[in-house]
């Protein structure tokens, strides 16, 4: 292979990336930042992933605000204008406070129409056990109460009053709220709170959603604050949590990418002090950091943003081998200097890729995309060096006083002291197995991916302790081949559910059952009924001035009338409340009829289980934490099977005391990893579990280095130097990110690929010292 | 409102008042109210209610009662007994056997719970910035009108009126549909009631039983 050969396979390989990468500009770049989207999907359970997928979707796109206001007047006003406010917007899809009062009518008119075939629960046990005289009883009350409304009107029609019974028994469960003129209203500690729920047309993840939502309700509220109103606004919902998560995770990639550039710059300007190994290396990078995005958009079809930030790390490791590369001694010709770090490099990349591969054998997406993008990024920036850079002439030197500084430190890990330093070195790994054996485990979750702003967080635990609201993560998915046993699945689950709430496991529960029975059931209320408007209670009635007594037979016969009035899940779903409750409704999906039951305020999430066959409980979150946990147990077996393949493939080239001596480098620098985590009180997880499988991939390649160069030189230890000092700095910047999971591996390379950096001259010189006299 | 409030405070507390004309002070609102609001009021009461979508009108009877803790309770005997505790800002129905009744969350009837409540304990003042009151005092006694100033109470109300010698003796209401609801204070007695007193007790007791039982 010749110079000529290779650059033309460079730029072949150059032209290719660049064809790539401008069609995928062209087409638009997509940028994921839906943390579900990090997560593996079941291949087991394709019917309640698929339900979550719409569940999780219809409640991503939901906004919940509440108005607070000292003045109730105030409160009501100022939600209005949050209302009119985001209705405005292209992207909403609904905006509401309660209940708008033609709404109210058409809800009202629904229970007027259905009043016998919806029954309270008390009602339903009053109507068993024959207890009809609490039925005349409650109207007369009502009546002759001094001031009774609109519900006189009702009586011709309904002389039970049945339809506002029902309707007053629903909203008598819903904690707090009160319907105050169309408005929902809460107050709590003298301060009135107007709930406002708004629906996005499109993804809670568009930064334009984003910006348009967020920018519309800023505006609001310096209304509200020029005009001295005093109203405050506490809001939850996908969206806000989505778009500080994308400002983090953008914030971290320009933090990580550039300090890693500068930092690089900077350490070649120092070694070099020439325009030309600069411009080379910022090329290797480059070229690394592009190939990386784009053939993980190619093979997933969009980036990650944590992808993005984690990749962003990849700059200081894409840059070592041209580190190697440029340190070879001077005079050397360009050929010479490929074939001098020609093994090294490969081998260091061969070790690195084989780190990254233990990404790929998790099945989380996330995952994959961040092996993927380093992969693709190490081996574009090795190909560079290999390629490209020997048919590029190179006269710079390297700045004496560096080599005068690394001569010294040579020297003195060549003294007799490095053997006595390198046993006690063995006895971190002992500390360390002692140290974790001994500290308690923590399991790690989906929770690990998200970086939370505090004040939304606080935001939404204050709006909680004021509404009950639906948890995001858990439910109960119901299911039934027809959408009549589907109808049934959600009843017989209401005596389970009640035991839950009665027991305190939950707060309470939305279920769209209570509305929309089955047909069974809606046969059994109407003859429930049919007991009470053929029982003496008509008389009381009667008797008591309300209706007339030679109307009772009227009565009777409309009841028997009403009895083609049923409940169709159109009907439920077209009125006002199915229509709010929506996301409750999931339809047909793959021939099956499905629901879902919401659950409010889970105090005791272990409790939690499937109530029958049909009514299975979902938890996303911990079946994501149970799959982590699998993956951490096998990810540690396999880092033992990684270090016995490096171990093999070293025994090859080396000898056994050579092999042994250049991976204990990586056993220790894990070793001390695991204590640093322990000090920072970081608990082990999966993502600091494979942050060790770079620390192996990586910190060998220092070993590597200087047992492929004949004697320990200033020059290879500069080459390891400059990049595990850019290694480290790169992944040490991850150590900043909000996001637990990558601050987790930014923690664990800090320390692993440290310990590589200072222990490479000691292992170094100890290992030419055995070569020699081998 | 507020500045106009302070300066009848003011004046009040600096005598201001008897600077105004003699045959004024006998007409005002505020003596009135204090008139109303002197004596633990406590009475039987007879109710008569005309509503347009029933042919015949309602006739009711019963007891009330302001007892000294500010709780009003209104017990209807007949047709049928049934118990209403009014406090600020709460209320509490007990039916036929004494159980709770359980009322639905509602902030229009905790407002007329409370409008009710005022206008019995003669806490007229704070009805001023929801409606225009108008008065006439002639040798019979006083009556006072109320009508709603645009606000949740006028898509419910057309007027009250309220009339008396020393106490309150008739109420009328007149609700915006057309429904008219008369109640006369008959009987007024001096001393507590001592078979109402225990509902004070019960409605306290049940601010626990409500929040267990919150869930149907």
């Amino acid at each position: 292979m010749n110079n000529k050969f290779g650059l033309l396979a460079w730029c072949v390989g150059m032209a290719l990336l660049v064809a790539l990468a401008s069609s995928l500009f062209r087409n638009g770049v997509n940028i994921e930042s839906n943390i579900l989207k990090l997560l593996p999907s079941s291949q087991q359970d394709p019917f309640s992933e698929q339900a979550f997928e719409q569940f999780s979707q219809q409640s991503m796109q939901r906004l919940v605000f509440l108005v607070a206001n000292k003045s109730r007047v105030k409160a009501k006003k100022s939600a209005e204008q949050l209302v009119e406010k985001i209705k405005s917007l292209d992207d909403i899809q609904s905006a509401s406070f309660g209940m708008s009062s033609s709404e109210q009518k058409v809800q009202g008119l629904f229970s007027y129409l259905y009043r016998h075939r919806l029954v309270s629960k008390n009602d339903e046990k009053l109507l068993n056990e024959k207890k009809f005289d609490d039925f005349s009883d409650r109207v007369i009350q009502q009546l002759y109460s001094p001031l009774s409304g609109s519900l006189a009107e009702l009586i011709p029609k309904d002389p039970f009053l049945l339809s506002y019974r029902f309707t007053s028994s629903i909203s008598n469960s819903e904690r707090n709220l009160r319907l105050d003129e169309g408005f929902l209203i809460a107050k709590v500690n003298d301060v009135y709170y107007v709930l406002v729920t708004a629906t996005l047309k499109r993804s809670a993840f568009s930064p334009e959603v984003q910006q348009k939502v967020l920018s519309a309700i800023g505006e609001v509220e310096s209304d509200w604050h020029n005009a001295s109103v005093g109203t405050k606004l506490l809001r939850t919902g996908a969206v806000f949590f989505a778009s500080h998560a994308q400002e983090t995770a953008r914030n971290e990639v320009s933090t990580i990418g550039v300090g890693s550039l500068i930092l690089v710059i900077a350490l070649v300007s120092l070694a070099f002090l020439s325009i030309k190994p600069l411009l080379l290396v910022t090329t290797t990078i480059f070229v690394g950091v592009c190939s990386g995005f784009v053939t993980v958009h190619y093979l997933f079809g969009s980036v990650h943003l944590l992808t993005i930030v984690f990749g962003a790390s990849l700059i200081g490791v894409a840059v070592d081998y041209s580190f190697h590369y440029f340190s070879v001694e001077q005079g050397s010709e360009t050929r010479s200097r490929l074939s001098k770090v020609f093994p090294a490099i490969t081998l260091g990349l061969i070790s690195s890729v084989i780190g990254y591969l233990s990404l790929l054998t998790t099945p989380f997406p996330g995952l994959q995309q961040m092996a993927t993008f380093c992969i693709s990024g190490l081996v574009a920036a090795y190909l560079t060096v290999v390629l490209l850079l020997p048919s590029i002439p190179l006269k710079s030197r390297i700045q004496g006083h560096v080599l005068l500084v690394c001569d010294k430190i040579i020297n003195f890990a060549q003294s007799g002291v490095t053997k006595r330093i390198w046993l006690m070195t063995l006895l971190i790994p002992a500390v360390a197995l002692v140290t974790f054996y001994s500290s308690p485990q923590e399991s790690s979750d989906i929770r690990q991916f998200q970086n939370s702003s505090v004040e939304l967080t606080q935001q939404q635990q204050a709006i909680q302790s004021i509404l009950l609201t639906p948890a995001a993560n858990q439910f109960y998915l119901v299911k039934g081949k027809t959408l009549e046993e589907m109808l049934e699945s959600l009843e017989n689950a209401v005596p389970a559910l009640d035991r839950l709430v009665e027991s305190g496991v939950i707060e309470g529960y939305q279920s769209i059952s209570q509305w929309l029975p089955s047909l069974r059931r809606q046969q059994q209320v109407y003859q429930l009924y049919q007991r009470l408007y053929q029982s003496d209670a008509l008389i009381n009635l009667a008797n008591t001035g309300i209706i007339e007594e030679k109307d009772i037979d009227k009565f009777r016969r409309d009841f028997a009338e009403t009895k083609s009035q049923i409940i169709s899940s159109e009907n439920w779903l077209s009125s006002p409340l199915g229509k709010s409750l929506s996301y409750l409704w999931l339809g047909d999906i793959n021939q099956q009829y499905a629901a879902i039951i919401s659950i409010e305020g889970i105090n005791q999430l272990e409790k939690l289980e499937d109530i029958d066959a049909n009514v299975v409980f979902v938890d996303k979150v911990s079946r994501i934490s149970e799959l982590f946990q699998i993956y951490e147990t096998r990810a540690s077996w396999l880092l033992l099977v990684a270090l016995v393949l490096i171990f093999t493939l070293l025994s090859f080239r080396y000898p056994v005391v050579k092999a042994l001596l250049i991976i204990s480098s990586p056993v220790i620098a894990i070793a001390s990893a695991l204590l640093g985590l322990f000090l920072f009180n970081i608990p082990l997880s999966l993502f600091n579990t494979l942050a060790l499988f770079l620390v192996i991939g990586i910190g060998i390649d220092y070993g590597l280095f200087f047992a492929e160069s004949r004697e320990a030189s200033a020059n290879t230890l500069l080459a390891v130097v400059l990049s595990a000092m850019t290694t480290l700095f790169s992944f040490g910047l991850l150590a900043l990110s909000e996001t637990p999971a990558i601050h987790a591996f930014g923690v664990t390379m800090l320390f692993g690929i440290g310990t590589s950096l200072v222990l490479s001259p000691v292992i170094g010189s100890l290992v030419i010292k055995l070569g020699k006299h081998t | 409102m507020k500045i106009v409030n302070s300066l009848l405070i003011l004046s009040f507390l600096f005598g201001a008042n008897a600077v105004i004309g003699a045959s004024a002070s006998t007409c005002q609102i505020k003596q009135i109210s204090q008139k109303i609001a002197k004596s633990e009021l406590h009475s039987d009461f007879i109710q008569t209610k005309e509503i347009k979508a029933l042919s015949r009108p309602l006739i009711s009877r019963g007891k009330i009662w302001l007892s000294p803790s500010n709780k009003l309770i209104w017990q209807v005997s007949s047709p049928l007994k049934s118990t209403m505790v009014i406090g600020a800002g709460e209320m509490y129905q007990f039916d036929k056997n004494d159980l709770p009744v359980e009322i639905p969350p509602n902030a229009i009837a905790n407002e007329i719970s409370t409008l009710f409540f005022n206008l019995l304990s003669g806490n007229l003042e704070s009805l001023k910035s929801h409606f225009t009151i108008t008065k006439q005092c002639n040798e019979m006694g006083w009556s006072i009108k109320l009508s709603p100033i645009k606000n949740e109470f006028s898509k419910l109300l057309k007027t009250i009126e309220l009339t008396g010698q020393v106490h309150i003796e008739s109420i009328l209401f007149e609700e915006s549909r057309g429904d008219l609801t008369k109640i006369r204070l008959t009987a007024l007695k001096e001393q507590a009631p001592q078979v109402l007193e225990k509902y004070l007790e019960v409605s306290r007791l049940d601010k626990k039983h409500s929040k267990e039982s919150r869930l149907e």
